[in-house]
């Protein structure tokens, strides 16, 4: 089928972005192609960012990721008479969404599927206006790369941690680096702080990954620090308990307690055996719940069957397509 | 067209498939390492799947108390008999290499009497001595050791030859009619495969209903340990069964030469509760008890201090009591080769098993017979399963004002 992906590029190798959505879907047999979001007047459009002047033959789907590609998304599927399957993040949702934008998308606009990342986002879905039973869990995923043998034994010779503020809203920035500091000063470890999604600083080796701030979604920092088998230490929050259970894939601290976070940070760095332990299980756990390869092919099972209910097939038992939960 | 591997094991033309003869149990904690334990002993072949480490979960956040009816007075002499076959079980299995003596303190008079009653009557050696550590006035000993539950199912499972493999069990395969099961579906890493076999055994605790949706309803509660590590902590184990101490429970674990402390009570929440908000107010709870009763642990500067959660799963109507004896602790299931149950207590955990194995043997009696796949064939399909660590050794420690920072008892 051929399926018209909307978004905006900034989660590579993640099921959040455009790009890996593409190429997952034109791995898997369908004719997928990016389309970006044009803020034109009076309505927003797309276009595609390799400048072709249109869509090559109308879609036999529309999939927006993220509540910002809704608005471009509906105008697309109503003009190609295509249903449209909505991607919600966490981010777009209470309590993080800060307007009523997602609640307006769902209660107006022909969305034919929606789909959230977890069983508690469709709860928190359901109560600003979307369907139950055209709801749909899709856990997310991140790129899981083969371990790097020849790094599989280093340790740094002073503990390192890194510190990943991509998320970090501008309201925890304060108390974030403040922690942080203390953190430096107080356990004696070198702290590197990275703001970008693509800072190649990832790719070194470090003893902890620390994603501080309540106030955001850190989903994806967590699935690709525990996809490199790194412990991390993340604020204990309803969405960071839900990407990993607490000391079995790394450790939870209260955000308003900085007491809290500089001791669990000194002991973990003291202890190589529990850094391995919840590096392993942070691994194993992301490998075998939050590979993107596994997202993908929940969403393609999703797009067919929402296509072929489109088509009028009856979807069986009348129940909504399968969950794929974390 | 699949093929299967042939008997033996060894290179495969079908990886996707294993054929096994006996019974496959999920879940690799207390429960399903007894039942594997007890088929074996019953000449019964069994493949345990385990999706994250053996006696990680529940069976690894227990204090291992081996309760005989000392803090359940209320008990009918039925389930005392039941609680006290499963710990003769448990204290064989152990064989004094993991046992830890513990004790039952009190400040009420008539306390000590009320938990020798019992003990009396199944004629177990206890002894009761006076107490001069105010408020503490009374000590029996003798009829309640704890175990290290890891250590024992290790040591028993290895000997025994017990199979334990890594995967995780996605759901229950269609058999031959709608009444009965094929096997299961199991994801080992990135691959995915069909275990088949004429019995599957849920011990998974709360990871059953996700399999059979429908079996009896699963309570599950919330509830706290509390980790100290102090050179103050005493060596034995005991217990404060009052309720002016909320049930408390102590019982000490050593490692890398220093001694810790596991403390947990009666006292726990709803599982959909808030867990910042319950940690707070059991913290509060716990911290005046061990104020009170372990005041040199308090009070020292040098104590680390941590604590973890950890949801317990009962059968509903085992509330009243606590108890998870197995008329009650067996669940149902819509299929009559699938067995499912819960014990409520570890205690118990050996008498569900034997219920569960008897059952499987009846089961198998008319079953089809074959290979048990060798160990080179499962090694190119499943990984060994990893043991463990118990909860509380990857529970950071903290200072004490940093634990008890909302909830400090003044």
């Amino acid at each position: 089928m051929r399926v018209a992906v909307v978004g905006v590029l900034g989660h590579p190798e993640s099921s959040r972005d455009p790009a890996t959505v593409v190429a997952g879907l034109c791995a898997r047999g369908h004719e997928a192609r990016h389309l970006d979001v044009v803020p034109d007047l009076p309505l927003p459009t797309v276009r595609d960012p390799d400048g072709q002047p249109g869509a090559n033959g109308p879609p036999d789907i529309v999939l927006a990721l993220g509540a910002e590609a809704a608005l471009a998304s509906s105008v697309l599927a109503r003009r190609s008479v295509s249903p449209l399957v909505l991607c919600l993040r966490p981010a777009d949702l209470p309590p993080l969404v800060e307007h009523d934008a997602t609640e307006l998308v769902l209660r107006h606009l022909p969305i034919t599927a929606v789909v959230v990342e977890s069983a508690r986002c469709r709860v928190l879905a359901a109560t600003i206006g979307a369907e139950p039973s055209r709801t749909i869990v899709i856990a997310p995923g991140v790129l899981v790369a083969r371990p790097d043998r020849g790094k599989a034994s280093e340790s740094p010779a002073r503990p390192r941690v890194l510190a990943d503020l991509s998320t970090t809203s501008p309201a925890d920035e304060a108390v974030a680096r403040g922690v942080l500091e203390r953190i430096a000063t107080e356990v004696g470890v070198d702290v590197h702080r990275v703001t970008e999604v693509g800072d190649p600083a990832r790719k070194e080796t470090w003893t902890l990954v620390v994603i501080p701030g309540a106030g955001s979604d850190p989903t994806l920092p967590l699935l690709r620090a525990m996809a490199d088998g790194l412990p991390v230490l993340t604020s204990d929050t309803a969405l960071s308990a839900e990407v990993l259970a607490s000391m079995r894939h790394g450790l939870l601290a209260a955000a308003e307690d900085p007491d809290e976070w500089v001791e669990k940070v000194r002991y973990v760095v003291a202890d190589p055996a529990l850094q391995a332990h919840l590096g392993r299980g942070a691994r194993a756990h992301v490998t075998a719940n939050g590979d993107v390869e596994r997202a993908l092919d929940a969403l393609d099972d999703c797009l067919g069957r929402v296509t072929g209910a489109w088509n009028g097939d009856p979807l069986s038992g009348s129940t909504p397509p399968a969950d794929r939960a974390m | 067209m699949t093929t299967r591997a042939p008997a033996g094991g060894g290179p495969t033309l079908d990886p996707s498939v294993i054929d096994h003869p006996g019974v496959l149990v999920v879940g690799a904690g207390a429960t399903g390492l007894i039942t594997a334990l007890e088929l074996h002993r019953r000449g019964v072949p069994s493949l345990v799947l385990e999706r994250e480490s053996a006696c990680a979960m529940q069976s690894g956040q227990c204090h291992g108390w081996l309760h005989r009816g000392a803090v359940f007075p209320e008990a009918a002499d039925s389930e005392v008999a039941e609680l006290a076959a499963g710990a003769d079980w448990w204290q064989e299995a152990a064989e004094r290499r993991w046992l830890i003596e513990g004790e039952v303190l009190g400040t009420d008079p008539d306390g000590a009497d009320r938990v020798t009653r019992l003990w009396t009557q199944l004629s177990v050696a206890h002894s009761v001595a006076d107490l001069a550590e105010p408020p503490l006035n009374w000590s029996v000993r003798g009829g309640e050791p704890s175990v290290v539950p890891s250590e024992v199912l290790r040591a028993a499972a290895t000997a025994a030859g017990v199979v334990v493999r890594a995967a995780d069990v996605r759901e229950l395969l269609p058999g031959p009619d709608r009444r009965y099961v094929g096997g299961v579906r199991v994801t080992a890493g990135p691959r995915a495969l069909d275990v088949r076999a004429p019995v599957v055994v849920l011990a998974a605790g709360s990871g059953i209903s996700r399999l059979v949706p429908s079996a009896a309803v699963l309570s599950e509660r919330l509830s706290f340990m509390l980790v100290v590590r102090s050179e103050e902590a005493p060596a034995r184990a005991f217990t404060v069964p009052e309720q002016q101490a909320l049930g408390l429970m102590v019982v000490p674990r050593d490692r890398a030469g220093r001694r810790h402390l596991l403390v947990s009570n009666f006292v726990s929440y709803a599982a959909t509760a808030e867990v910042r908000h319950a940690r707070r107010a059991w913290l509060h709870g716990v911290g005046a008890t061990v104020r009170e009763l372990l005041p040199r642990v308090w009070t020292d500067p040098d104590a680390l201090w941590g604590t973890y959660g950890a949801v317990k799963v009962e059968r509903e109507r085992q509330r009243q009591l606590g108890l998870g004896v197995p008329g009650a602790a067996v669940l149902d299931t819509p299929f009559k080769n699938v067995l499912a149950g819960v014990p409520g207590k570890l205690v118990l955990a050996p008498v569900l098993a034997a219920h569960i194995s008897d059952r499987c043997v009846e089961l198998l009696a008319s079953g089809r017979g074959g290979e048990v796949p060798s160990s080179e064939w499962l090694d190119a399909l499943l990984p060994q399963a990893t043991w463990g660590p118990e909860a509380w050794q990857l529970t950071p420690l903290m200072s004490r004002g940093t634990v008890f920072s909302a909830g400090e008892a003044a």
